[in-house]
Order: structure tokens, then C-alpha cells, then sequence
């Protein structure tokens, strides 16, 4: 039976700025050559033009190393209710049944959401920081909530709804904190969340030992200036995570 | 094996304005608290009734467990939204999970659309745009700001019935679906639920099978278009009480089913389930 992992994710999973990196020692395929070829391959069905280079993050690291296909969902400045619509129309457009899936839902941050509009069908994504991707058909606001005490009963939620999700169509789930982690709301908890994640804490912590608040917040630390580029992994950070990832994969 | 029917909704499940009725005034000398008699329920089985201006055990719900010999649970809500819907089966899965090894069927009987819930650790929020005395007892809230301006109810409440269906499946729990009073909208590009757990049409509503005419009609509703038009607005009701069927369904109730239309709402829904 074909195998073939699935990854829902944010810019982490993506991998949002490591061509940058490769384009500061290469210049010889411009960027929107590197978009289109990428593009074309069919794993990225959100690709957006935004230095991004998916072959080059921990999830396609992984899937290779794992000997598997793989499509990768990620967008930048997902949540993780897009990243459930997302997995909804997987399973409504894609699912094959004689195809052995792995999801890999990589959890993103707590106060983004997702919506759809009734009347224009136009798909909203509510970021605390407003505008991130570069994409103009994607629509950026930067409130929904009124009041924010509901994150966790909304995040809590979606979180059902994935496991539920997976076990009704028989497929293997790996719930995945990347860089930040959600607290769930205990009264609504009805699949037992904490025992879908692969790792404790965040891959992130897992794999350098420190939480990404306290390294952005340190010019100075090592952690920063070896493996993040702005706000994300460099080349060497994503292969470090990968590494961490293929240890938890080995042990679970 | 024991089967249970868990019945999902809002004031129509529950059986809001039914005290009403002339049987239920049983000489308490209030008529707007008249019938505690019939009125009790135990609150593990009926756990959102208002004692005294619902009346659950009279329910088109509760005739059709009772007729096929089923527990009725009822976890109806007057003002109650699909979200609280989800909310109470939730509850029910944390609190019995022992029930889930009999044999359980879900009813859910839709809402309005617009109608929302959420819940932190110390607080029940709903969201309605017409009553404000859920503020007696659970927090109002208007959760989306948004809202007004770019309406995306169909994608919430899409997203709500999908959850509901799969929490549902996942639990080895039969998810049947129908509109009570008003027909819904849904999202068909997320739609996950199988049309064989609609128990009538999307667009058909149980209260329009049985009495041949939209509840709308009667209720004097402002809706022009679909259920985003003035959806997030309070709206002010112009019943129609010379309306005939207002006379022989909903009188001498205000906007909900009498006894008799309740019973004949039963009658169409077990003829259905025959069917099925």
C-alpha cells in the first residue's frame, strides 16, 4: 500500500524564508522560477511567494528520510482552523482509501482563527499582527474576538474535531506543537488531546532546550544566532528539528 | 440492549410556552407558572429546562422516544444555538461515559443560524440577537464583532454540525439531522455530513410537513433573502394570530408549538423514521 504523509501547518512547516537563504549564495533560479517549480510538483497547495522553500523545512526533511510521499497544506500565518478546513476538504476531495496516510497537524499560534464569508465566499484569516502573507487573494484582519477568553474553547474544539477526524476515516494522527502550545479546555476534552501529541512540548523546545519567546526576546543567545533567521528556522534549525522529530517518530 | 434518544435544540425541543395550555393550569393561580405538576424533570436527564415555562415531558421529542421505547434525554435550550447543542453533548460524553455502551441516537434540531455559544473555565456564553434575559442566566456575549460586517454563519454553523456528526461517529452514536421551524444554509465545500442523516430536506422544516405552512408565514418574520439578511439585529415579531394555522397549532401559545401541534409534529417524525 502507497504511504503518504499529510502536513498542516504555519510558515514553520512551510519553511517561510529558506529560499532567501539559498538565493544570498545562489542566484541563478530567480524567485518566481522557484515558485512556479514548486508550484508544479502538486505537494503545496498553498504555496505562497514568500521566500518559503517546503523541501528544505522538517516536514518534507522528515517525509523524505521516512521514505514517503507527501503533500504539504501549510500556509503562513495559518491557523489552526484553517489548517481544520484544510484537512476537511482533504478527506472530502482527496482520501483515497487504499492510501496509507499520515497526518502530521503541526499546532500553530493560539489567538489566529479562519472563517468564511456567507454571502462572497471569501476566506478571512484573523492574525493578532494583521497582514502577513503576500498572497493578495488571501484576506488578513486582525480581529474576530471580541473577547479572547475563548481561545481555548474554540482551539479545544478543532482539536475534536481533527481526532475525530482521523479515527472515523481510520488514519494515523500526530498532533504537533511547533513553536507554541495550546492549552485545552478540560470540560470539552472528550478524545483525551494531550495523548495525540507526538512530543510533550514543542518540537521547538523539544529539539533546542529553550522556549522561542525567551530566544526571539535574546539577540545575544546561541540558539538565535545559529539557527533563526527573523522570526523563523534557518536551514540548520529545520534540520535540527527533523532530527528531533525522526527520534520521536522511532520511539512512538 | 438500552437505547438512548438524545434530543438537541432550542426552545421548540423543550417545550418553552406550553404552560399555557388550559390542561396545565391546574389551580396554582399563575398563569405564568401554572402546571409545576407536569412541569418537573429530572435535571440529569433535562438539564437546560426553565421549571415552569417548559414543558419537556409534553415534547414531540419525548412522544417519539416513549413510542419506540427509548430513554429521552432532552437538552433543549429556549434561545439555544447548534454550538450549545455540541456544548451539552460534550457534557453528556464527560459526564456518562458509561452510556455510551448502549445504544444512542442523536436528534438534533436546528437553530437559528446566527445563534452562537462558547464557554471559558468559569462561564456559559451565548450569543442571540433577540433575548436578552439569557442574561438571568448565563452571560450574553457578543462574540464576533466581526460579524455584522462580514456574516459567516453558514461556515460556523457548517462547522458545527460537521463536529457534532463526527464526535458522534467516532463514539459509535446514530447522528440523525432536521430544521424544526426554520430552514438552514449549509456550507456544501465543507459539508461532511451524509444526506441520509437528514431526516427531511435541507430546506424542508418539520413544522411546514406537518402544517402544510412556513412557520415564517405565521411568525411575521422581516426575512426577505436567505438567513444573513438583518440576521445579527434584534428583530420585533408581528404574529399573525388570525392565521389558521396560528389558531390550530400555535394558540394558545405566542411563537411556539401547542400540545396538538406537538403531537402531530411527533406523529410526522415517527411516520419518517418508519420510512427510514
Amino acid at each position: 500500500m502507497n504511504k503518504t504523509d499529510v502536513w498542516f501547518g504555519d510558515s514553520w512547516v512551510i519553511g517561510t524564508g529558506l529560499y532567501d537563504e539559498i538565493y544570498q549564495q545562489d542566484k541563478s533560479k530567480t524567485p518566481e522560477l522557484h515558485h512556479q517549480e514548486l508550484k508544479h510538483t502538486g505537494r503545496f497547495p498553498n504555496l505562497t511567494r514568500d521566500w518559503s522553500h517546503p523541501e528544505y523545512s522538517f516536514a518534507s526533511l522528515t517525509s523524505k528520510e521516512r521514505d514517503v510521499e507527501y503533500i504539504n497544506f501549510a500556509f503562513p500565518g495559518s491557523s489552526i482552523e484553517f489548517q481544520l478546513v484544510q484537512l476537511t476538504k482533504f478527506f472530502k476531495n482527496i482520501y483515497q482509501p487504499n492510501i496509507n496516510y499520515t497526518i502530521f497537524f503541526c499546532v500553530s499560534g493560539n489567538t489566529r482563527a479562519f472563517f468564511i464569508d456567507d454571502i462572497e465566499h471569501k476566506e478571512y484569516h484573523v492574525h493578532p499582527k494583521g497582514q502577513l502573507s503576500k498572497e493578495s487573494e488571501h484576506n488578513f484582519l486582525t480581529d474576530k474576538w471580541e473577547v479572547p477568553v475563548f481561545f481555548e474553547y474554540n482551539n479545544t474544539r478543532i482539536l475534536n474535531q481533527v481526532v475525530a477526524l482521523c479515527k472515523n476515516y481510520n488514519v494515523k494522527l500526530h498532533l504537533l506543537s511547533t513553536w507554541e502550545q495550546i492549552t485545552t479546555l478540560k470540560h470539552i476534552d472528550v478524545f483525551n488531546l494531550s495523548t495525540h501529541y507526538l512530543l510533550p512540548g514543542t518540537l521547538f523546545n523539544e529539539t533546542f532546550g529553550a522556549e522561542i519567546y525567551d530566544v526571539w526576546n535574546d539577540e545575544n543567545n546561541d540558539i538565535n544566532a545559529n539557527y533563526i533567521n527573523d522570526y523563523h528556522l534557518n536551514i540548520s534549525g529545520h534540520k535540527q528539528m527533523h532530527i528531533k522529530l525522526m527520534e520521536a517518530l522511532s520511539e512512538n | 440492549m438500552k437505547t438512548n434518544h438524545l434530543w438537541f435544540g432550542d426552545s421548540w425541543v423543550i417545550g418553552s410556552e406550553l404552560y399555557k395550555e388550559p390542561r396545565f393550569r391546574n389551580g396554582s393561580g399563575d398563569p405564568e407558572t401554572g402546571g409545576f405538576a407536569n412541569a418537573y424533570v429530572s435535571p440529569k436527564y433535562v438539564p437546560n429546562a426553565t421549571f415552569g415555562y417548559n414543558m419537556p415531558n409534553f415534547v414531540f421529542g419525548r412522544k417519539v422516544s416513549d413510542t419506540i421505547g427509548a430513554k429521552h434525554w432532552n437538552f433543549g435550550f429556549s434561545g439555544g444555538s447548534i454550538s450549545f447543542a455540541l456544548y451539552n453533548l460534550y457534557e453528556w460524553i464527560k459526564k456518562y461515559p458509561k452510556e455510551l455502551e448502549h445504544n444512542n441516537i442523536v436528534f438534533l434540531s436546528t437553530t437559528a443560524q446566527s445563534r452562537d455559544f462558547a464557554r471559558t473555565e468559569e462561564d456559559l456564553c451565548h450569543y442571540h440577537q433577540n433575548i436578552q434575559r439569557h442574561a438571568e442566566r448565563h452571560k450574553v456575549f457578543f462574540k464576533d464583532k466581526l460579524r455584522p460586517l462580514i456574516p459567516f454563519s453558514e461556515y460556523e454553523s457548517t462547522k458545527t454540525i460537521n463536529e457534532m456528526y463526527s464526535v458522534c461517529k467516532a463514539h459509535n452514536i446514530k447522528f440523525y439531522i432536521f430544521n424544526v421551524w426554520g430552514p438552514i444554509h449549509i456550507s456544501e465545500e465543507i459539508n461532511l455530513v451524509p444526506d441520509e442523516c437528514w431526516l427531511i430536506k435541507k430546506t424542508d422544516t418539520l413544522f411546514g410537513l406537518t402544517t402544510g405552512t412556513n412557520y415564517v408565514d405565521i411568525l411575521g418574520m422581516p426575512i426577505t433573502k436567505g438567513t444573513t439578511e438583518n440576521e445579527y439585529q434584534a428583530v420585533e415579531f408581528r404574529v399573525n394570530k388570525s392565521h389558521p394555522i396560528h389558531k390550530e397549532y400555535i394558540h394558545p401559545c405566542q411563537f411556539h408549538p401547542n400540545l396538538h401541534c406537538h403531537d402531530q409534529m411527533a406523529n410526522k417524525l415517527l411516520e419518517i423514521l418508519d420510512a427510514s
